[in-house]
């Protein structure tokens, strides 16, 4: 998880290029770059974090298209925008389409540095995030269908005796299987465990909540 | 009357003759001592016929070295000769000379003088306005460019800011990556070299005084033109393809012109192509050889042609298609053209798309 970040810059004019990777490594940043958006994306193996450095305009495979083509092969690296000047629609369609934000030629460098430093956090925060979901997830797979069970009742705030009424097994069984919940969760509290939950599928807690609410 | 019509002169009627028409005319013997004066001699010269009979010698009223006495003996008359000359009041006067060998018994060179002045000032400034007209469309035309060239100058000056930020920060934390400086230097410098030519290209381009006649090679003014439009070209994906016959030589011409000519023809066909949003579409310029010193340029696009019926109005001053035109660019561009001596013309494509031609010769053989 400790991979150093990586700013990719993708421009198909070798100057700026070249010149952002000079900017970007003079602050200490590893850098690759690519002259056109295809080659990132036969180069690009989703296991470095970072950001992407796109020019909007570009021959071949332009911005937009890359940015949308991440997209669907599930790649979420930060992109920023840079656009030309009366670009403006342009940018609406990037951010739009989940740029992280867009930036304006000319600009300064340290409104660049800016924006790339954020979007390397929201890349770091993104990853631990996911990399939780999948640890969580994992062990709710793990769960038998009968914990799963519980663990539903338990998410929506049933005490045991309600969750044995409701299953129609007893009580000492009901605690027995919240018991092995808690412990092939590793939950220390109820508390955790709905934390967890609600990272893994926000969906379902969601959805009980609103039932909740109904 | 007994002699036939036009055989007896009197004295009298050349004097009428002489005096009615606004024309010097002037005998002198083979060194230009003067002998014969036209009494109307004031009309042009201010000076009267004494003061001019005073002068003695053509060379004070016409100056030296008209007509070298070896010319006239070969070609016995010199025609057509412009010589600028003061008046007695100091005022500039235009003339259009004839020096022709005569054999008369008061002398042997006669010698006639029309004041072209009012004529010639009357071209000049018709030319000027031709090129005041021409500039302001070259103007208009590069502001339909404008946000290209804008994108064009605004990456060498990313490019720039991005290396001397690089630069700064690599010596305030005392990088030792030397060499790698002196290269982010020069990149600088490189770019600044990169910004300064978009702009010198434009200089020339909007210039407003007319640089006039100069040998050049057809194939780079091509390129040049082609420079100036590739911003354009590039934001709608559009390519730009010269072919060229072999053995294009270079020739002299009225460069700004030329280059002014296809400009507009280019931006109309990139705009045609844009238009008609065909993907992945091109423009070809072709040049080919129609005769010694003589081409024919070809600009075609992929856009939807011109209407028929308004084909045969195109080269209309301010007749126009487009929402924002002037309707300047294809009749200033063929009034370009045809005061070199070419000619243009549109001629339409059995398929998709139109092909605008012109021709060009050599400047010299027109003149």
């Amino acid at each position: 998880m400790d991979m150093e970040p990586v700013i990719y810059v993708v421009d198909d004019d070798q100057a700026v290029r070249s010149s952002l990777q000079a900017l970007v490594q003079s602050v200490g940043f590893k850098s690759r770059v690519y002259n056109s958006a295809q080659s990132f994306l036969d180069d690009y193996d989703g296991v470095s974090p970072g950001c992407v450095v796109l020019d909007v305009r570009m021959r071949g495979i332009s911005g937009l298209d890359l940015q949308e083509e991440l997209a669907n092969k599930g790649i979420t690296l930060p992109i920023i925008i840079v656009t030309g000047h009366g670009d403006i629609p342009m940018a609406v369609r990037a951010m739009r389409a989940g740029a992280l934000d867009f930036i304006e030629k000319p600009y300064r460098d340290q409104e660049l540095l800016d924006r790339i430093q954020q979007g390397i956090e929201a890349d770091v925060r993104h990853r631990k995030d996911a990399a939780a979901r999948t640890i969580i997830q994992e062990r709710l797979d793990n769960l038998t269908a009968r914990e799963q069970d519980v663990l539903n009742l338990v998410m929506r705030g049933m005490i045991n005796k309600q969750i044995a009424s409701e299953l129609g097994i007893s009580l000492r069984a009901v605690e027995s299987h919240r018991a092995r919940v808690m412990e092939r969760m590793q939950a220390g509290s109820v508390a955790e465990l709905v934390q967890m939950v609600v990272i893994a599928q926000p969906e379902f807690a969601k959805r009980i909540l609103e039932e909740k609410l109904r | 009357m007994n002699h036939p019509a036009g055989t007896y002169i009197s004295d009298e009627i050349h004097r009428i003759i002489l005096s009615s028409i606004s024309d010097a005319v002037f005998i002198t013997d083979e060194d230009g001592a003067l002998t014969f004066i036209c009494p109307n001699v004031a009309v042009i010269f201010g000076y009267s016929f004494e003061e001019v009979e005073e002068l003695g010698n053509i060379s004070r009223l016409l100056g030296c070295k008209l007509a070298t006495k070896a010319d006239l003996d070969e070609q016995r008359e010199l025609c057509n000769i412009e010589r600028e000359i003061k008046d007695k009041s100091g005022k500039l006067h235009i003339l259009l000379i004839n020096v022709k060998k005569v054999d008369l018994p008061m002398g042997s060179i006669l010698y006639t003088c029309r004041d072209i002045t009012e004529r010639k000032l009357a071209e000049e400034l018709a030319q000027r306005r031709q090129e005041e007209l021409a500039h302001a469309s070259r103007v208009s035309t590069m502001g339909e460019l404008a946000s290209g060239i804008a994108h064009e100058l605004s990456q060498p000056l990313s490019a720039i800011m991005n290396y001397a930020r690089a630069c700064e920060n690599m010596i305030q934390t005392n990088s030792r990556e030397k060499e790698a400086i002196v290269s982010h230097l020069a990149q600088v410098c490189d770019q600044s070299e990169r910004a300064g030519a978009v702009l010198e290209r434009l200089r020339k381009f909007l210039k407003k005084q007319h640089q006039g006649v100069q040998l050049a090679d057809l194939l780079c003014v091509v390129h040049e033109a082609i420079e100036l439009v590739r911003p354009q070209a590039n934001r709608e994906g559009i390519s730009v393809r010269v072919v060229a016959e072999q053995g294009v030589a270079p020739l002299r011409m009225d460069v700004i012109g030329v280059q002014q000519v296809l400009v507009n023809l280019l931006v109309n066909a990139m705009e045609a192509n844009h238009a008609s949003n065909s993907e992945g579409s091109s423009v070809l310029v072709e040049i080919r050889c129609c005769g010694e010193q003589k081409y024919e340029v070809r600009v075609s696009d992929g856009g939807a042609g011109v209407n028929a019926d308004v084909a045969d109005r195109i080269f209309e001053p301010f007749f126009t298609s487009k929402e924002d035109g002037l309707g300047l660019g294809l009749s200033i561009s063929r009034t370009i053209v045809e005061s070199r001596g070419g000619q243009m013309w549109y001629e339409p494509s059995d398929q998709r798309g139109s092909t605008f031609c012109f021709t060009l010769f050599d400047s010299d053989r027109v003149a």
